[in-house]
């Protein structure tokens, strides 16, 4: 027969109200990082596993203590488990010179660097650009969504 | 303004985005903790970036939350199975309460969940029973059969009891 345990019923209750506000989160923000997961790979059963790893983890618990900046952490952390998931066949599969054949140049730095994961230094150096450049050219990207 | 170069540069995207390195990062976080401006900037520009991803955004199906529910408290479950440290068994010690202290728990479904291995004995003991019924009409028809044989056999001695004597 099973023996329950004596706790102390504060921390139970911290336990639950903690669980509550993983939830909570999911609801906020469920929609925004299945999106940005399914970017990175577009395998809706992948992507699912990604996303319940993601609401479940120890991180997302530690955003349900500071309120800060939350959805940029989620977007952070979706893209960081994405990209750690990825498939083999996935890992950076598209060329910078594929890739370049139908973006412009904001978009195809920014895809490259947040959804295929490249570092600033590779695009920099595959694009033949300055790693100052390539940031300003993502400035300027979100600089031109803002206005669009 | 020392480090207006901040609001133009890309940095505080790429931070958002998590695209800098730790160095860069760390000297970001300095700069945000002693400048107002950079900070504001980088408030705004996340109020932005959330649109910007709202828009991509893609319900995910029903059902994920359940799993989510799930796999916490498992996690949690697994916490609660950890055996208590020496020092917390100290601590309570310390300071005994003379109430009992349980968790409160509130049951919201109508599922509860059993360990895997109890699928493999539901399984056997399904078996089993099928085994006993299908004995157990085996063995009723093959008695009555056999008392019938017995009554047979009774009426046919008694009938040809006579003839002998």
């Amino acid at each position: 027969m099973g023996t329950f345990k004596r706790i102390d019923s504060s921390r139970a209750s911290q336990e639950v109200a903690r669980e509550t506000d993983r939830l909570l989160l999911y609801d906020r923000y469920g929609s925004l990082a299945y999106g940005v997961i399914l970017q990175i790979i577009p395998e809706p059963e992948i992507a699912q596993t990604v996303l319940i790893d993601l609401f479940s983890s120890s991180q997302v618990l530690s955003y349900t203590e500071d309120s800060r900046q939350v959805s940029s952490k989620i977007i952070r952390l979706a893209r960081a488990k994405a990209l750690e998931a990825r498939p083999d066949g996935f890992n950076k599969s598209v060329s910078i010179q594929e890739a370049s054949v139908n973006d412009d140049m904001g978009k195809l730095v920014f895809d490259l660097s947040f959804y295929k994961g490249f570092t600033i230094e590779e695009i920099a150096d595959k694009l033949q650009l300055s790693k100052t450049n390539v940031l300003s050219t993502i400035y300027t990207y979100f600089k031109q969504q803002r206005s669009s | 303004m020392k480090n207006y170069h901040y609001l133009t540069n890309g940095v505080l995207e790429a931070y958002l985005l998590g695209l800098v390195t730790e160095h860069e990062k760390e000297e970001l976080e300095q700069v945000l903790a002693a400048d107002e401006t950079v900070l504001s900037q980088l408030k705004e520009l996340e109020t932005e970036m959330e649109a910007y991803f709202l828009r991509n955004a893609v319900p995910p199906p029903p059902g994920i939350r359940e799993k989510i529910e799930l796999r916490i408290s498992e996690t949690e479950i697994k916490k609660w199975e950890q055996p208590i440290p020496e020092d917390s068994n100290q601590k309570s010690t310390e300071s005994p309460s003379t109430e009992p202290q349980y968790i409160n728990v509130e049951v919201d479904n109508t599922y509860i969940r059993v360990h895997k291995h109890w699928k493999v004995a539901f399984i056997a003991v399904f078996i089993l029973s099928k085994i006993f019924l299908i004995a157990g009409l085996y063995y009723y028809f093959k008695a009555n059969s056999l008392e019938q044989e017995v009554t047979r056999l009774k009426a046919e001695t008694r009938q040809t009891a006579p003839i002998n004597r």
